[in-house]
Parts: structure tokens; sequence; C-alpha cells
């Protein structure tokens, strides 16, 4: 008995250590840190994950060397990925799949080879046309595909520039029409904009300056000199832009708990970003205002997608924020950290067809972020809705409620779609999950009108055959009771 | 109780003058019919949380409450109604605390007429017509000042002038009836606290 009991417990124990082996090591499943997004009700809710970290491009094995301190990453409309390694002057140039193509470090300038001095922005056009806002040497470098010098433009010459005007252009992003336009390092006036020939046009898009009624009050107290110690009232400055494929400039500005870090500026610099979704579009809601990280998310990078998507990349947190082009928060990814997937001083994101990548200035690397099976329906649906192809889109939202019950934006795609398809009283259920009470509305009246045209005939029927027979019982009661009087009389 | 003090409150509401004289000097005004009318207000505040419409109903359902609801309807009634005859004996009111009840009760009685038509209008109606659902509760609310204020008016026989003035001296009351209320608490919980580090001091070193 003891014996068997013994060769039992071997045989247990056997089994189980296979079951450990057969059991694949599902390692990427999970992230270095929880997934979360915020509720309806802007309580952070716990959510699959999105995006998970796959390859690094760091430079350490390759011929060229490792990067130095990466202030900017570019992928062009061939997906060639330009990486801006600052802190060596030169453009590193790889495929999608990171495979080396190109490296520029000099190019021929008139009879002499001229290099960068730590530029800091880059941008690719269409035709593969490389734009680098030279920082250092305080200048934008036009340079063909091949790394030749097509011409450089220098400093803003006008005479709405004040006196004294450091040059210092950090971002760049170019329309379709070859305007350039640059955010300078100190320039609060706005981004300076040039036409396609280089020549200085003005300044767009300024940021209003923030009235503060107490610093106000603080103002009219103070004494001259004591006005002339405080901080000048000067508008924010930009810190960086992204051009979408109407041409509009997506900025993201630095400024503390501002309402609109993130703004979408039409050709006038008007901000025209819609804010149609549950919470304003600041990144994180919910935020420390002691301890180490405290204050909201500061962007300090935009890309924005072919399908009104944006992504925003958070420095004080290292996370990346992705709304759809209504302004509903899609989904959080990303954060400070030692680990792989994790930054210390992100700097920069671009968008690879649905990979997202984002370089660490700090940890000199670029980290390839791929979207998980979640991930990729939410894109695949924001995609499909953009196109106008409703239906499709609500499939997709109804596999990503399969795993986030709680992912309200679907509902709403699910409901739109129903309602497209006239099927109001379905819509009204997913609206109500959705907590959309215009397209409730919407959808209510519908169904009341569709309901009031099915019911109104018969309903008017019976009310009318109701009061004729309630009249047609009246006089045959007076009829009958006459009949009776009359009865009664001849009796007498 | 006949009949006639039951159907009462409906009277009140329409003649609140002749209605609330009745209530001081022909007894017309029941206890037993104030507090079933403040009851069914609470009853109808919750289902109006839990059952207006979604297009109308802003409450997260995650955070109701129905004891809360009851907390904050039926402790501010009490509160007021504390208030306001503490204020009216040092100011000559002729209003019994009974009295005080029975008229704040009354005024109720609107609210709880049209809060459940509201309830069930809200299903029937488009965000755009989500107007007349918030009239409807403004006149209810509306109503009930009115009454209110003719009420507490005529069981302290008080001019228009002197009953504004009590009002806004009640509410000045209630604040300082809360505010010692969290002093008396807090203060019991201190001494509560050195008791019981006494105690346990005691029982460490005995």
């Amino acid at each position: 008995m003891k014996i068997l009991t013994k060769v039992c417990s071997i045989l247990l124990m056997f089994f189980l250590l296979l079951f450990t082996m057969v059991e694949p090591m599902d390692v990427s499943a999970s992230a270095t840190y929880p997934s979360y997004n915020y509720s309806f009700w802007e309580d952070t809710q716990a959510s699959p994950a999105p995006y998970m970290p796959t390859d690094i491009l760091d430079g350490i094995e390759e011929d060229y060397g490792r990067l130095s301190s990466p202030e900017d990453v570019f992928v062009s409309k061939d997906n060639e990925v330009y990486i801006l390694d600052s802190g060596n002057n030169r453009i590193i140039v790889v495929d999608e799949d990171f495979e080396f193509i190109q490296l520029i470090e000099e190019f021929r300038n008139g009879s002499e080879m001229d290099t960068f001095n730590r530029p800091e922005g880059i941008f690719v056009t269409d035709e593969g046309h490389i734009y680098v806002a030279d920082t250092n040497n305080q200048r934008v470098v036009h340079l063909d595909s091949d790394g030749t010098l097509v011409r450089e433009i220098g400093r803003p010459e006008s005479d709405v520039i004040r006196a004294g005007f450091e040059y210092y252009p950090r971002k760049i992003a170019v329309d379709k029409a070859e305007r350039i336009y640059v955010v300078a390092r100190g320039v609060h006036d706005g981004i300076i904009e040039f036409d396609s020939d280089g020549i200085f046009k003005g300044f767009y898009g300024a940021n209003r300056v923030t009235f503060n009624p107490i610093e106000f009050l603080w103002r009219t107290v103070a004494t001259r000199s004591q006005r002339a110690q405080m901080a000048l009232f000067i508008p924010i400055e930009f810190n960086n832009l992204d051009i979408d494929g109407d041409g509009f400039v997506y900025t993201t500005n630095s400024e503390r708990d501002t309402r609109t870090p993130i703004q979408r500026l039409n050709p006038t610099g008007t901000d025209v970003l819609r804010r149609e979704g549950y919470h304003t579009i600041t990144g994180d809601l919910e935020y420390a205002t002691v301890g180490n990280v405290v204050g909201s998310s500061t962007f300090i990078d935009i890309d924005v997608n072919e399908y009104g998507m944006y992504s925003a990349l958070d420095i004080r947190r290292g996370r990346v924020f992705t709304y759809d082009e209504d302004g509903n928060l899609l989904y959080i990814f990303g954060q400070l950290g030692e680990q792989r997937g994790t930054f210390r001083t992100p700097a920069a994101l671009a968008r690879l067809n649905d990979d997202i990548l984002v370089l660490d200035k700090g940890f000199n690397r670029l980290t390839r972020f791929e979207p998980t099976e979640f991930g990729s329906l939410v894109n695949l649906a924001v995609m499909e809705y953009n196109e106008g192809n409703d239906k499709e889109s609500a499939d997709y939202w109804g596999e990503v409620l399969k795993l986030n019950s709680n992912y309200e934006v679907a509902y709403i795609g699910i409901g739109k779609a129903h309602l497209m398809d006239g099927q109001s009283e379905e819509a009204l259920e997913f609206f109500e999950n959705g907590f959309s009470r215009q397209y409730y509305s919407k959808a209510y009246q519908r169904h009341r009108r569709d309901v009031m045209r099915e019911y109104f005939a018969p309903a008017m029927t019976s009310i009318v055959v109701l009061v004729l027979a309630f009249f047609g019982f009246k006089v045959y009661r007076r009829f009958k009771q006459r009949g009776k009087e009359g009865g009664e009389r001849s009796i007498e | 109780m006949n009949k006639e003090l039951i159907k009462y409150p409906l009277y009140v509401i329409l003649y609140p003058f002749k209605g609330f004289w009745d209530v001081k000097y022909e007894e017309k005004g029941k206890l037993g019919i104030a507090l079933p009318i403040l009851f069914m207000l609470t009853l109808v505040m919750i289902l109006r949380r839990q059952f207006a419409a979604f297009i109308v109903n802003f409450s997260n359902p995650n955070e109701l409450n129905s004891l809360d609801e009851l907390l904050f309807i039926v402790l501010p009634f009490f509160l007021f109604c504390i208030a306001n005859w503490s204020i009216t004996t040092l100011m000559d009111g002729e209003g019994k605390f009974k009295e005080i009840i029975i008229v704040t009760a009354y005024s109720l009685v609107p609210m709880v007429l049209i809060y459940p038509f509201t309830i069930v209008l809200s299903h029937f109606i488009t965000g755009d017509e989500a107007i007349f659902y918030f009239l409807l509760d403004g006149i209810g609310l509306f109503w009930f000042i009115f009454l209110l204020f003719i009420g507490i008016m005529t069981v302290h026989q008080y001019s228009v002038s002197k009953t504004v003035g009590t009002f806004f001296l009640t509410i000045v009351v209630m604040g300082i009836i809360i505010f010692l209320g969290l002093l008396s608490f807090s203060l019991i919980q201190q001494i509560y606290a050195f008791v019981e580090t006494i105690f346990k001091e005691l029982t460490y070193r005995v």
C-alpha cells in the first residue's frame, strides 16, 4: 500500500513536471507594466496591452556604431526609417526591418564638406528629400534623397523679427506645397513659416497668452520694481509638430496644466482639433500633485496617421497616448523605467505601418512597438470607420469588446453601424453602453418615429371605434329608456 | 383618520394661503400624513436616480446608494425644521415645532407628484426634448419653495420681509448646527481615542 502511494505520487510529480515543460512559455504576452485606460467616469481601468515592445535598434552591433543622444526619428513614405543621431551629427537610414541602408554624415557645400551641428529635427518629403533642422548651425538643411545638398535656409529675415532674436530651429515639417514649418527654441510668436523658396512668410498659429486672475491681482498690487521681478506674461512655445494628409499641422506644447497640449491648426492658424471624446485631450486624467513625478502629461512629440489617429509622447511618464480623429482616447502604453519597452528620456515617436517607434535619448535606442491583437483590432476598427465602412468597423469593434468589454468607444462604433442599418432599436442599447447621449437621442428619435408609424393607424382606428361605440351605446340606452318610459306611460 | 385629511395636502398645494391657515387654526394638518409624504419623496428621489432614462440620468450607477439618498433628504428636512424653530421662537414666531414639520412636509407634495411623472416622461424624450423634463423639475422645485414660504409665513404670522429674513437666518443656523455637530463628533472621537490609549497603557503596565 505504502509503495503504491509512493509510486502514485512519483507518477503525479512526473506528469506535473511534464505539463510545465509542455506548456508554452509565453513570455512576450505580459508587459513589464500593467496596461490601463480611462473609463467614462474617469476611473483608471485595467485594459489589455495595446502594444508590445519587439526589437530595439541601438547600433551597438552594427558597423555604424552606437547612437548618441538621438533627437528625432522619421518614417518616410517608403517605410525607410531616418534616425537623427544628434550626438554623432549624422543621419542613419534603415529599412522597416532595421537593416542598414545609408549613412549621411557630411555633404558637399560649395567647395567644402559640411556637417551638422547638434541637429534636433528631421523631415522627409514624399519625394525623399530630407530637411534637417540643424540646430546649432542655426539653419535648415535641405538634402535630396542621396544626401546631396540642395539648399540651406538661414534665419528668417523680416521687420517683424525683434532685435536680438536667436534662431535655433528644433523641429521641422514640410507640407505638400513645400511650405516649411519650423519650431525654434525660445520662440513664442508661433511656428516659423517659410514658403517653398525658403523665404520667411510669417509666424503661424501663435499660442494665446493665458490669463490668470490671481496673478493679475498680484500684479496690480505689486510695486513697479516688484513687477519687474515677476515672470513675464509670455505665450507658450510649441515644442513639436506634424502634418497630416490634408495639410493640417498638429502641434504639442509643454505648458503646465494646459487644457490644450495638443492642437490641430488649420491654414489660418486656428486650433480645430475635434474634442468630441469623453475627456479632455490632455493625456493622463489622474495624476499625482505631490511626489516624484507630479503634474499633467507633457507631450514632446506627436504623430498623425492617414486615418486621423494621432499618438502623442508624454515625456513626464514615458507614455504614448493615442486618440482617434474625434478625440476619443483609444489606448495608452509605455512607461519610464530600465526595462525593455520602457524609457529614460523619450524624445520622439514615429509610426511605421501599424508599429510605433519610440526614440529614447537617454538610453540611445529606438524601440519598436508592435500592436497586440487588441491594439490591431482597435486600429482596424478606426481605419474602417474613417473610410466609411461602418459595417466592417462594427465587426472589429465587436472583436475588441470580446477582449475588453469595458471599451466604451467600441459600443458607440457598433451603435453607429446599427443606426446606419436602420436598426435604431438595437442601436439604443449600444449608445447607452457607450454613454453617447447625442447618438442615443438620434436613435431614439428614429425608433419612436418607426413605432408611431407602425401603430398610428390601428391606434387611431381603435380610438374612433371606441368613441363611436360609446356614443352608440348612449344613444341605445336613451332610446331604450325612452321606450321603457313610453311603455310605462302606455301602461298608465 | 378620515379621507378628507388624507386629501387635504392636495388642497393645500392649490390654495396655500387658506390651506396653511386651516393647518394652523383648524387642525387640518396631521403629522401622520406629513411624515409619509417625506418618506414618499425619498422613495421618489431614489426611483429617479435609478430609473430616470439615460438621456437625463447623469448619476454613476457604481455610486448609487439609497441610504445616502435618505440621508440627503431626511437629514436636511429635520435640520431645516429645527433651525427654523430655533430662530422663530426667538423672533416671536407663533408656529409650533409640529406645525413647522407639517408645513414643510406638505410643501414637498408638488415634487412628490411631479417627479414620478417626469421619470416616466424621460423614457419618451430625446436629448432636444430634455428641456421639458428639466422645466417640469424646475416647476416642482419652485412650487415647493413658494409653498414653503407661504407656509412658514402663515404658521408664524409673519410679514413678507420678516419671513425672508428668517429664511436667511435659518440657513445660517443650519450651517452652525452642522458645524457644532462635526465639532462635537470630532471631540468625542478624540476623547474616545484618549480613553482607549489610557486603557491600553494600563493593561500593558498593570
